[in-house]
Parts: structure tokens; sequence; C-alpha cells
């Protein structure tokens, strides 16, 4: 009987803790993989009744960090929030996430699942600010529909830069000598919009260089592997291999219509690709040059400073969940975001998923050379900048040399103005 | 009482609710504005008093002063436009008994009353480079397809491209992403413009075309000694309305050209501003920026009173 | 003038307003043809003048995907609410800068009409403080009542005031009625028409907006057309077939409105006089 109730009570005390929990959920998760995510919470919820988490897009990485800001500004911040890798220290500058280390220190397995290299991205000063959710690695995805028509093996994709190049001017098609190619083999596409110079970074690490030197204080563009892999992209246009007036969302558009042959775009898009594309995709790890690197992007799920001891417990609760072995792996399925979780990639689950969708298995195996960006508070403006630069250089206005260290020089100011701070 | 006081009580008893509105919604906010623009401040952490740091920054920023430039682009080539076919569509639908006149007059001015997005959202699907209508129709009639939106030279520079000059960066005109934006603007404007001068030409008495037409006056003549001058009213009237709209434009801008257009060569003082503001958050810098612009408009307004009312016939 | 050149002239009249007609609809018309074309149509062949298998999907779509119809209620409710009381302070304060006099009359009109110039954007932030400390984040009072005093409409009133004669007034205080009376039955009968136009325009600025709900509304049910428009521009990838969908149901609306009262324009904006 003593036990009984006992168990009634603590039962009592925990559905109680839990009361009816509301959580505010604001994420980036767009589009087509918007209803991958919007099936977790829903198991989420008919799996934990006393909590009920509410997810609302914002708008994409960018827009959210605005959303974000001016809702702390009058207090009407979510509870929990997906924000994008990058933007963490926005928001830890000013102590507005959750410090996890706590709930995190009481769970020794959990952070010894969570890949090594992903769980790096939401350590800030030794403390653990969010947990990974949708992490993808920049890929190069190509037509293998047009390598056999160019007679190149679709199986065999480019494994260096020389190599892309070559097959590149294969897939490119001109219907008559002089005239624009209605085929381009390649479209080296760096988007301005959403976390700019996204596909640019790679290229400096494959070239050996660095974007910022190894504290964050000085940028570091102006050194000749950055320079020379500025050359390099700036070749691809002047060959004619590459078409210069498209916008990074243009080019994603001639892409899927077929005609672009290849383009680096983020695994997150994976399945998109294999459901949609009237086409054979094919996906590989980016081409090396003097090493091999790929970005390591994406977006981990944080807490909000200042909401109550319940919504805190019920959110991290909503966090582990949403990110353990069998969830990230739904997630990865669905989308190509890459799972999270150690367990996941050792799962017999995932070998199932590789035979039903094979393009997703190269992901996998670029997260050893996946490198997280450089990030610092003011990275949006920083990115900004170095984009115009390549753009600059792009629509020959300036010499690689030229545009870089002028960028360079603009984004010290930049640097040297928040040290003063 | 004093019926003095009396009538000055009255009067502010009128406008008190428009007046409280203003001032809890504009005026305040104005006052805080320019508080903030002597500040350094980022929405979160504590603001810090720079003095004039924000103006001097600015007033010494290459972007800055690019900004000012395409907006000049902007409201140069939205203001005469509008103002040309607005008259011209007036002046052909003055006879009222032709047919159709109802009709025209309808569609010319659907454009004023569509939303600046939803337009946005339709010109930039007609101008895609790949899938755009435009493309197809200038290659259909063998031209090359033009990129409108990610070529970042100016017109007049193209222009000049074939005679091998290079004119200095000022004088290369917009680029096409910022002509485009420019022919939207024009497209929703010349509806309202086409029918404040159908409403100023109506009022024009027909005796004074008759007068003229007994001394022999061509139509052409009469065009200019009577119409024109009869009309400034309203010509002055648009003048000011597009001005001060055209400074502000924004929104077709962050929906066409998201990221500022190429080499941000779309990108107006109040993309400029709002970027700093809500993606970098210098907030007190693009509050600094603000004001500069709101000089700017408040500048070229005086010198339409001062300059072009004297000439409006009265 | 012969009969012959008058034909002729009349003829050439029309070409021009039809070729004109053609660039104020063509955007219209590839707007609402791209709307009734599925994704791969318009993929495979995106020129073709009509849709060659017409769809509604897009549509179904955006009501499905998206709350549209929550949307187009919440602009609904807040664009007239706004005109509402845009008109009714608008009369006030109009009638008082244009029939009353009083100290200071003059520099608190103008001190009104230079509130045109103030860049929005300017005022944002600070807006969304004042707003934010009364606790009308995500709420209608928010997106309403900052809106409804405006300097175009109080001008383009007044306008109208200047343009009826003073006799009619004073024959009305000689009747012995007050301010609020001539206003109410010799004013506001007589300007029906104007306030009609006003109207049109109040809603039309109010269900365009933009940026004001971006900034102040954060919950789905509470987003505005416009906001929910562009908003779908970034969640929904390439769907240009439902952009399209999105953009002529915001449209549409707003049209209806203007075909209904757009006889009255002109009349009243020839009202107006324009002599201000």
């Amino acid at each position: 009987m003593k036990k009984i109730l006992f168990l009634v009570l603590t039962l009592s005390i925990i559905s109680f803790a839990f009361a009816n929990v509301k959580l505010i959920f604001w994420h980036s998760i767009a589009d087509y993989q918007k209803p991958a995510l919007d099936k977790l919470v829903a198991n989420f919820n008919a799996s934990h009744p006393q909590i009920h988490v509410i997810s609302i897009y914002q708008g994409n990485y960018d827009q959210m960090v605005t959303k974000l800001k001016t809702a702390l500004l009058s207090n009407r911040a979510p509870d929990i929030v997906q924000l994008n890798i990058e933007h963490l220290r926005i928001f830890t500058a000013n102590d507005q996430l959750v410090d996890l280390s706590n709930y995190v220190s009481k769970d020794p397995k959990l952070r010894s699942d969570f890949i090594g290299s992903f769980w790096k991205t939401v350590v800030i000063n030794d403390k653990v600010y969010a947990l990974p959710f949708n992490i993808s690695c920049l890929m190069l995805y190509y037509n293998k529909d047009l390598f056999r028509k160019a007679g190149l093996d679709p199986n065999k994709p480019p494994r260096t830069w020389k190599e892309m190049e070559e097959m590149a001017k294969k897939l490119t098609i001109r219907n008559s000598p002089n005239s624009k190619p209605s085929q381009y083999g390649l479209f080296w596409g760096v988007d301005g919009q959403d976390t700019a110079f996204y596909q640019f970074e790679p290229l400096i690490w494959e070239n050996k260089g660095r974007v910022f030197n190894a504290s964050m204080t000085k940028c570091v563009v102006d050194q000749p592997p950055a320079v020379d892999a500025l050359k390099m992209w700036k070749h691809w246009f002047d060959i004619g291999i590459s078409p210069i007036n498209m916008t990074y969302q243009e080019g994603i558009q001639a892409f899927m219509m077929g005609k672009i042959a290849m383009g680096p775009m983020s695994s997150g898009g994976t399945r998109y690709g294999i459901d949609n594309l009237p086409w054979d995709l094919g996906v590989a790890m980016l081409p090396s040059h003097k090493a091999t690197v790929t970005t390591l992007g994406g977006g981990a799920i944080a807490m909000i400073n200042g909401i109550s001891k319940e919504k805190r417990a019920a959110a991290w609760e909503f966090m582990k969940w949403i990110t353990n072995t069998k969830n990230t792996l739904y997630w990865y399925e669905n989308t190509g975001y890459l799972p999270v979780r150690k367990s996941a990639l050792n799962s017999l689950q995932i070998k199932l998923i590789w035979k039903r969708f094979p393009q997703l298995k190269p992901a996998i195996e670029a997260i050893p050379y996946a490198r997280p960006r450089p990030v610092n508070v003011d990275i949006i403006q920083i990115r900004h900048i170095l984009y115009t630069a390549i753009e600059e250089v792009k629509h020959s206005m300036e010499t690689p040399q030229q545009a870089f260290n002028d960028a360079t020089k603009r984004v010290n100011e930049i640097l040297k103005r928040e040290k003063l701070k | 009482m004093n019926s003095k006081l009396k009538k000055t009580i009255k009067g502010y008893f009128f406008i008190s609710p428009s007046a409280t509105v203003m001032i809890v919604f504009i005026f305040f906010p104005l006052l805080y504005a320019f508080f903030m623009s002597f500040h350094q401040w980022d929405m979160s952490s504590q603001a810090i008093f720079v003095g004039f740091q924000n103006y001097v920054l600015a007033l010494t920023s290459t972007q800055f002063w690019n900004s000012m430039f395409y907006t000049l682009y902007y409201v140069l080539g939205v203001l005469p436009f509008s103002l040309f076919f607005g008259l011209f569509f007036a002046i052909l639908l003055r006879d009222g008994t032709m047919r159709g006149v109802g009709i025209y007059r309808m569609i010319y001015f659907m454009p004023v009353v569509t939303s600046p997005i939803a337009a946005a959202m339709g010109f930039n699907w007609i101008f895609q480079s790949q899938m755009g209508i435009a493309n197809h129709i200038i290659e259909k009639f063998g031209g090359q397809d033009v990129s409108w939106l990610t070529n970042p030279t100016g017109i007049l520079q193209m222009f000049f491209n074939n005679f091998n000059i290079s004119l200095p960066t000022i004088l290369q005109g917009p680029s096409l992403a910022l002509v485009v934006i420019i022919l939207l603007g024009i497209w929703q404007n010349v509806g309202y413009s086409t029918v404040v001068y159908l409403a100023g030409l109506q009022s024009i008495s027909s005796t004074y075309y008759e007068a003229a037409a007994l001394d022999g006056a061509s139509e052409w003549k009469s065009f200019w000694n009577i119409t024109l001058p009869l009309l400034s009213p309203s010509t002055f009237f648009l003048m000011i309305m597009f001005t001060i709209s055209s400074f502000q434009v924004f929104g077709p801008i962050q929906i066409m050209t998201p990221s500022g257009g190429p080499l941000n060569t779309t990108s107006v003082v109040v993309f400029y501003l709002y970027r700093q503001a809500f993606s970098y958050y210098n907030m007190g810098y693009a509050m600094a920026v603000a004001f500069l612009l709101m000089g700017m408009i408040l500048l070229a307004t005086i010198f339409q009173f001062k300059f072009l009312e004297r000439r409006v016939y009265e | 003038m012969s009969k012959r050149t008058n034909i002729r002239v009349i003829t050439l009249k029309h070409l021009i307003l039809i070729a004109g007609s053609f660039f104020m609809l063509f955007p219209f018309f590839w707007t609402l043809s791209t709307s009734f074309k599925s994704l791969k149509e318009i993929f495979k062949n995106p020129f073709s003048l009509l849709p060659a298998n017409p769809t509604f999907g897009n549509y179904v779509a955006i009501f499905t995907k998206i709350p549209f119809a929550r949307y187009l209620l919440n602009s609904f409710v807040v664009a007239s609410l706004t005109t509402l009381l845009q008109i009714a302070t608008a009369i006030l304060s109009a009638y008082a800068f244009s029939r009353l006099e009083f100290k200071g009359r003059d520099l608190i009109f103008y001190t009104f009409l230079a509130t045109m110039m103030i860049p929005g954007q300017l005022l944002m932030i600070p807006q969304y403080l004042v707003v934010s400390s009364f606790g009308w984040v995500n709420t209608y009072q928010g997106l309403i009542i900052p809106y409804t005093a405006t300097a175009v409409t109080t001008f383009f009133l007044r306008q109208f005031f200047l343009t009826i004669p003073k006799d009619l007034e004073d024959a009305a205080v000689i009747d012995g009625c007050n301010e609020l009376q001539i206003l109410t039955k010799i004013f506001i009968p007589l300007l029906k028409p104007a306030v009609l136009t006003i109207a049109i325009f109040s809603f039309m600025w109010s269900w365009n907006g933009y940026f004001w709900p971006l900034l102040i509304v954060n919950v789905p049910n509470m987003r505005t057309v416009q906001l929910g428009l562009a908003m779908f521009r970034t969640e929904g990838g390439m769907q240009w077939g439902q952009f399209m969908a999105g953009t002529v149901v915001a449209t549409l609306p707003i049209l209806i409105a203007y075909f209904i009262a757009q006889r009255h324009f002109v009349k009243s904006i020839t009202l107006t006089g324009l002599k201000g």
C-alpha cells in the first residue's frame, strides 16, 4: 500500500511538473522540409500529453535573428528556438540563451552520443547553448542523365577541381560555336541572401587557406590561398563553363530544369531532389584540391533565457526527444540533414535508408571532412562584405587581390570596433 | 470666456483624436529615434552615447553615398515618366463621349490599387532570367536573353561599351535590376497621374480653347499655351506626392532583389538603412541615415515649393 | 475636321490606348495564367500564354498549406477598422483645419503634413517599443491603432471641405446649429463620394501594409495577407504557381472594392480642386 501511494505521489509530482506546459517553438524550416518537422512535433505532442509544442515558421535564418531580437526587446520571445549554428553567438553574447551545461552534465551518455564536430558548434566558451538538430554538409549535386549524354560515367563524379573543370567542359553544350551555351557544366553559385558566402568558404579551405586567423581577430582573405581560390572560381566563369548572370536561386532553378550539370548544394535538400527531379540525381563529396574539406552548416535548438523552470524542463525533454536516435534518423531520411547521433550512424536502420535512397549516403561519408564556418557577433554583416567582394570579381569590376584586400580592410574595421565594445 | 479662447478650445477638441495618435505613434517615436541616432545600439546590449559619430560615419561612407545615388536614379526615373504617360493618356481619354473611356480609365488605375508586394512578385516572375516571359519574347524576336536582375553594369555604361568608353561610376546610370524596379514604379504610378490629370483637364473651361482657335492658334500651340500651364497645379501636386513616395521606395526592392541587387546596385537609402537596422543591428547608425534621408526629402520638397510653385498658374 | 480624319484620329487613339492597356494588364494576366499551371507545366513550358491543363491545385495548396483564409480575415478586419477610424479622425481634424479658426492652426496643419516625409522605417523600432509597452504585440489593436490618424487622409479631406461654399454653413449657424451638427448634417452628406474615395484609398493602404505587421506579428493566426504572402515567398521554395495564386488572392479583394467604387473616383479627385 505504501509503495503504491509512493508511486502515485511521485507520478503525480512528475505529471504536475509538466502539467500542461505549452511551448512556443520558432524555426526556419521551410518548404519541402516543413512537413517532416511538423510530423515530428505532432508525434512529440501525441506521446507527451502534458507538453504541447506549437511550432511556428518565422522566416529564413537571417530573418529569424531579426524576429528574435525584436521579440526579446519586448519580452515576447518564444520558449525554444531553432537558430542557425552560426547565429548562436549573437544571442549568447547578451546571455539570451539558457546555458544547458547543467542538464548535459546530468546525462553523460547524451553528450558522448552526439557527433563530436557537431557538438563543437553549440559550445561557446565551454558552455553548451543548444543541441544540434539539422546539420548539413555542402555536397556536389550532379545530373547523372547529363553525364551519360556527355559520355561520362555517371557513377564517377569529379574528385578534384581539375577533374571537375574537365568534366564541366564536356558538359557545356553550345548550339553553335559562338552562341551562349544552352547547357552549362558547372554553377558554383554563392548565395547572397541567407547565410551569405556559404558556398565559397570550402574553396578557400580546400586551397589550404583561411577566412580569419585562429583567434578571429583578423580577416585573412587577402592572403594567397584565398585569393588563388577566388581566381580559380573566376576562371570557371571566364572559360564559359559557368553562367555568370544568374542569382544563386536562379542557378538552382536552372539545375532543376536540367540546364546545369553540377553545383554545390546543402545535403538538406537531397530528399527533395530525389523525390521531385525528373532526372537521375547524383550526390558526391565536394571535389578536393590541396585538401579535402566541406562546410558544416545548419541549425540547432536552443532555449530562451527567462522562461519558467517547468518550461525549461519540458523544453529540455523536447530537445532531447527530437534529436534522439529514432527521430534524427526520421529527419535524415525525409530531408537529407545529417543524423546528429553516433548511435544513429551505427544503426541498422541507416543501412535500410541507404538502400532506399543511396544518394543520402555520401553526406555521411563527408562528415569527417566537414568544417564549421567561423562565427562572430557581426557575422551577417561581415559575410555580406565578403560576398560583395567575390561578386565584384565575378563581374570583372575588381581583380581578386584588390577585392579581397578591400574586403579585408572593411572586415578588420568591424572586428576592431567589436573589441572596443 | 472670450470667444477667441472658446474657438481655440473648439479647434483643439476637433483635432485631438488625430493629434493624440500622432503624438503617441509618430512624434514621440521620432524624438526617440533622434535620441537613438546619437547612440550605438544593437537592440540587445546597453546603448552607448557616441555623439555625432553615426552621422559622420554615414557621410563618409561610400555605401551610404552610393545608396543616395541609386535613390536619385530611382526618383529621376520614376517621376518624369509617371507624369509624362499620365498626361499622355489623360489627353487621349479627355473626350468623355468616346467609347470605352470608362473601361480604359478603370484598367489604367488597376496597378495603383495593387499591393507593391504582389506587384513585385508578378514583375519578378516576368523578369526571371530563365523562366521569365520577358526574355522569352526577346529571344523570339531574335535577341540575346537579358540578365535583368543580375547584371550590375549601369545602362548608360552598357550603351557606351559599344564605343569602348568607360564612364565614371556616378554617370554609369542605374543597373537593369534598378530599371526593372523603376518600370514597376512607373507602372504603379501612371494610373494615378492619369486620373489626376483628367480631373485637371475637366476643370479647364472650353472658352480658352475657343478663344485660341479664333486667334488661329494650332492645337499644338494651344496645348503649350493653355493646357500645360492650366494643368500646372496638378503637375505640382503629383510631383510632390511622387517625390515623397519615390524617395522611400523599399518593398519592391526587398521582394525582387532581397540581397540588394547585383553589387548592391538596387540598395537605395531605405534598403540600406533597413539592412543596417534589421540585419546588422546598427540601430543608431540606421536612424542617423534615416534622418539624413528625411533631410533630403525635406530639401527636395522645399526646392519644389520655392522654385516650382511660383510657376504654377493660378 | 472632316468626318474621315475624325474616324482616323479616334482609331489611332484607340490603338494607342489598347497598347497602353496591354502593358497595364499584362502583369495581371500573366500572374493569373501562371496561377493555374502545375509546377510540372511551369518547369516544362513556362511560356505558354494559357495553361495547357488548368488546375486549381495551387489555390487548394495555399489554403491548405498555410492558413490563407485566416490571413484574409485578419487583413479584412484590420483594413476595415483602420479605415473607419482613420476617416473618423480625419473628418474631425479636416473640419477643424478648414473651417475653424484657432491659434496655431496652420502650424499644426503643416506639422501634420510634414509627417509624410518621415521614412516609415525610421519610426518602426520606437513605435514597436510603444506598442509593446501597451501589450499590443500580436493583437488587432497593435495593427490598427498606430495607423488611425494619417496626414494624407486629413490632407485630402481638408481639400474636399475647402470646396464647399461657406454660405451653406452660415445658413446653418443662423438656424442655431453647433459645429458637430453642421459637420454631421451638412458636410458629411455632401462629402459622401469624397469620403468613399478616401475610404477606398485608406482600405488599400492598410490592406497592402507589410512592414508593420512583419514587425509586430509573431504568430501565424495574426498574420495579414501581405505578410503571409511574403513569408510564403521564402517558405515556398520554387513554387511559382502557388506564389502567383497567393498574389491573385491577395489582390482580388482590393480590385473588387475598386471596381465597385471606381465610378466615384474621378469625380472626387476633381472635387479636391488640387488648389492647396
